[in-house]
């Protein structure tokens, strides 16, 4: 069908609008990596948007030459897997039971779960239940206290009460158990928000910094965010302000600068989770309306 | 039905709660050893081989680098002072306070931690203290003197003792404020590439500077087809308002009076020159309004001609500059004086530590570590035992030049400034200095840049210590409210005054913004902090 004059000229309005903002989403990013594999020093004098000027892969070698980094990554890689499955795992279950009505005291379960959503301990008793729990210093303290969040939970729980109830009714009369039909019918049904879900505890876990800063001593149980700050304070030179004992191997100047070796944190960070989401990414296609509409 | 059976659920869970806290309470000390592989405190505690065998403590700290496990100084010093010190490095940052926090709750205190002086991390302590977590080292410090030996006891009684028993509980540490010790960091630096264009000589007076500046205005060329910025500046722009004020504080005690630069009188003379260099196109417009990144980008492409700055700043932006032109540097030039004032202070010593050790009472009461401790904590204040500490072993890295200064071998000096080296996780110089005691008189080679060792013409701008009165009086609430606010009220009112058309213009704005002072609580800070200083001075006499 030919298209008409209009039509022509929204099309291209259209895409030189999407275009723009492509570009506006895309390039400081861009930006970042440019400035990652530009020398610190000449970063400094600006100028770098599109290739980097002095290429180096200094930046990245601070943080990569590390003894510690690989450690990191093992921790961080581990957290992050065990700790999505099995709290993907758990939170769906629980949730799947949460969704059938006829479950005896659902309404109170949902409502300690929702008080937590409101209501915490704070810091202190906190982890002074993982003392007791044995859980510091472990690597188990990054995924135990973290199985289950009220909120993943909630959405589990709306997903599961859409799916039509005469799926798994037809499954009990052909002699499936509950879990059969948990694990034959509803799982396959609900990829989207398994994948979505998935992401959003992959992510926190992958990014969180705080677990491992006062929950854990020994320093080969720091994930890779904990020590990627420090290596961000170590190349600061605003440590110096104190007046404390100079670093010696700080007081020479390097080609590296603080601004540069975020850059490369940046990238070291987010590519791993950059790689991961083209495949989850069909997915969240389908999971964006999760729990908008009910049946 | 669900709302009583919620009710009773809760009930039983708070009860479980307190009864557990029973058994963990703040009198129990955890153990140390929780630290995985750094390894438990033990020591010469039972008796028969307590001198053969060497003490062993885990020292925790929150800032260093992390060592090798057997790094060169931790055999030397197990082999010859009988100390094997298990050091722990975590990296809190400003996370410090809740990591005390949590060893205070749980009753887990390493054997001997050193913690940054932050006010929050020492009342931390002085809790540990009422705790029976760490023990008072009011006696040891008497009896070994030279631990605490550029501190003042004045300052350190009224910042540490804890009000409630009297005791202090950590051992002030890393003096490096202290009046013989304090180098000057910051100060006027002006590029000698330019200077040299111009035929010009390093201003010190207003009227020299503004000369200088109209010399780069008018003939120093574009850069990168840039217009060049003759004179910038960030924060450190205090550093020129000091020439009319002298500080950014003006406390006469024996006058009751207090100024800080927003409400000090003398600071509408520098608005009036500053707002003549605006008018003549020779100060940034941007200056007021520009982040620290485009600030040093700015300096860094070569464009900019004077300013105030720290010289590991200078620093970085000299290596730029010589990047491109191995000529182009920032030079530090003396102090920015206006004739007939006193000189300005660019920064004061202080009798502040900037750390602190603190020792758990469970290590302490084991046999005879404390003993053993305290003994090596009182070499460690020699200056014998911090030559070994920061050197090595005589001759091994360091040797003596000429002058009879320490410098380090050039091949080890290498070593050292390779990307990611190992060189002092490798050997633990300078990190086994537990107290951070410094050499007075200095004995070894400046290891600044040679622009960095120029700032020793910044020195006659280091003023004198701050009054006590002035260092030893907390904040109170609404300066805790307002403090950060004022400085922000005066870099508008600064923008405002500056950037006017006219210098009667800007007199008239700095006039208004001592009368917004008087009202936007400035003045109550001023009269809040002065009541505190003299009940201080009551107190104290």
């Amino acid at each position: 069908m030919r298209k008409s004059k209009a039509e022509k000229l929204f099309t291209i309005v259209n895409y030189a609008i999407l275009i723009v903002l492509s570009f506006s989403i895309l390039f400081p990013f861009w930006r970042i990596v440019m400035l990652s594999l530009n020398e610190g020093i000449d970063s400094m004098r600006g100028g770098i948007y599109f290739w980097p000027r002095v290429f180096t892969l200094d930046n990245y070698s601070v943080i990569f030459a590390r003894s510690e980094i690989m450690n990191a990554y093992k921790v961080t890689i581990f957290r992050t897997v065990v700790g999505t499955i099995l709290s993907v795992f758990l939170m769906s279950l629980m949730a799947y039971g949460l969704s059938k009505r006829h479950l005896r005291g659902r309404q109170l379960v949902n409502v300690l779960v929702l008080f937590t959503m409101f209501f915490s301990g704070g810091l202190i008793p906190f982890y002074l239940l993982l003392k007791d729990l044995h859980l510091l210093n472990s690597v188990w303290v990054y995924i135990v206290p973290s199985l289950y969040s009220a909120w993943n939970l909630i959405l589990f729980r709306t997903f599961f009460q859409q799916l039509p109830a005469a799926l798994e009714e037809s499954a009990k009369i052909d002699g499936a158990s509950d879990l059969i039909v948990y694990f034959r019918i509803v799982v396959p049904l609900s990829m989207p928000i398994f994948a979505t879900i998935s992401l959003f505890v992959a992510v926190g876990h992958w990014n969180d910094w705080f677990s491992g800063t006062v929950y854990v001593r020994d320093p080969n149980l720091v994930p890779l965010q904990t020590l990627l700050m420090s290596i961000i304070r170590e190349n600061d030179s605003t440590k110096m302000i104190a007046g404390g004992v100079a670093d010696l191997s700080s007081e020479g100047v390097r080609t590296v600068t603080s601004y540069s070796v975020k850059m490369a944190t940046l990238i070291a960070t987010i590519l791993p989770v950059i790689m991961l989401y083209p495949f989850l990414q069909k997915y969240f296609v389908k999971g964006v309306m999760v729990g908008s509409i009910k049946g | 039905m669900t709302l009583l059976i919620a009710c009773l659920t809760l009930t039983l869970v708070l009860g479980g709660c307190t009864s557990n806290n029973g058994g963990n309470n703040a009198g129990s000390v955890g153990n140390a050893g929780e630290n995985g592989h750094a390894g438990k405190s033990e020591g010469g505690a039972d008796g028969g081989d307590a001198q053969q065998e060497p003490l062993k403590f885990v020292f925790h700290n929150f800032s260093s680098n992390v060592l090798q496990p057997n790094n060169e100084m931790y055999e030397w010093l197990k082999a010859n002072k009988k100390v094997d010190i298990q050091f722990i490095s975590e990296k809190v940052g400003d996370k410090i306070v809740e990591k005390l926090n949590l060893m205070l709750a749980g009753g887990d205190v390493p054997d001997v931690m050193e913690i940054e002086n932050y006010d929050a991390a020492v009342e931390i302590v002085k809790k540990m203290g009422e705790a029976g977590l760490v023990i008072p080292m009011n006696d040891w410090i008497a009896k070994y003197p030279d631990l605490v030996k550029y501190g003042n006891t004045e300052y350190n009684n009224a910042v540490y003792r804890n009000k409630k028993d009297g005791n202090i509980y950590m051992i002030p540490t890393n003096f490096a404020q202290h009046e013989a010790i304090l180098q000057a960091d910051v100060g006027p630096a002006i590029r000698e590439d330019w200077l040299k264009l111009v035929g010009m000589e390093a201003p010190k007076t207003p009227d020299e500077l503004y000369e200088v500046l109209k010399a780069f205005r008018d003939q120093i060329p574009d850069v990168n087809g840039k217009k060049i910025i003759p004179a910038t500046f960030d924060g450190n722009k205090q550093g020129i308002a000091s020439a009319w004020t002298r500080s950014w504080m003006d406390l006469s005690v024996e006058n009751g009076t207090l100024m800080f630069q927003w409400n000090n009188p003398a600071v509408e003379e520098y608005m009036v020159y500053m707002n003549k260099l605006y008018r003549e196109k020779l100060l940034d417009p941007e200056m007021l309004t520009q982040q620290p990144d485009q600030y040093m980008e700015k300096l860094a492409s070569g464009r900019v001609g004077y300013t105030v700055s720290i010289y590991w700043d200078m620093d970085k932006n000299n290596a730029a500059l010589k990047a491109v032109d191995s000529g182009s540097r920032f030079v530090p030039i003396a102090p920015f004086r206006v004739p007939g004032k006193p000189l300005p202070e660019y920064a004061n010593p202080s009798p502040r530590a900037f750390s602190g050790i603190v020792v758990s009472k469970k290590f302490a009461e084991k046999g005879d570590n404390l003993v053993r401790l305290m003994e090596f904590l009182n070499w460690n204040a020699t200056n014998d035992g911090a030559r070994v500490l920061n050197y090595g072993e005589e001759g091994k890295y360091y040797a003596k030049n000429a002058e009879g200064l320490y410098d380090m071998k050039p091949e080890y000096k290498t070593e050292r400034d390779k990307p990611n080296s190992d060189f002092i996780p490798r050997t633990g110089l300078g990190v086994y200095n537990l107290l951070r005691f410094m050499i007075v008189p200095v004995e070894s080679v400046n290891q600044r840049t040679e622009e960095a060792q120029m700032g020793k013409i910044w020195e006659e701008a280091r003023g004198k210590p701050l009054p006590l009165a002035y260092q030893l009086t907390t904040p109170g609430p609404i300066e805790q409210q307002k403090w950060g606010q004022m400085w922000s009220e005066f870099d508008k009112w600064q923008a405002k005054a500056i950037y006017a058309k006219s210098e009667e213009e800007t007199r008239k704005i700095t006039k208004e913004m001592f009368e917004a002072f008087e009202t936007n609580g400035g003045r109550d800070i001023v009269n809040e902090r002065l009541k505190s200083i003299q009940e201080f001075e009551e107190n104290n006499n």
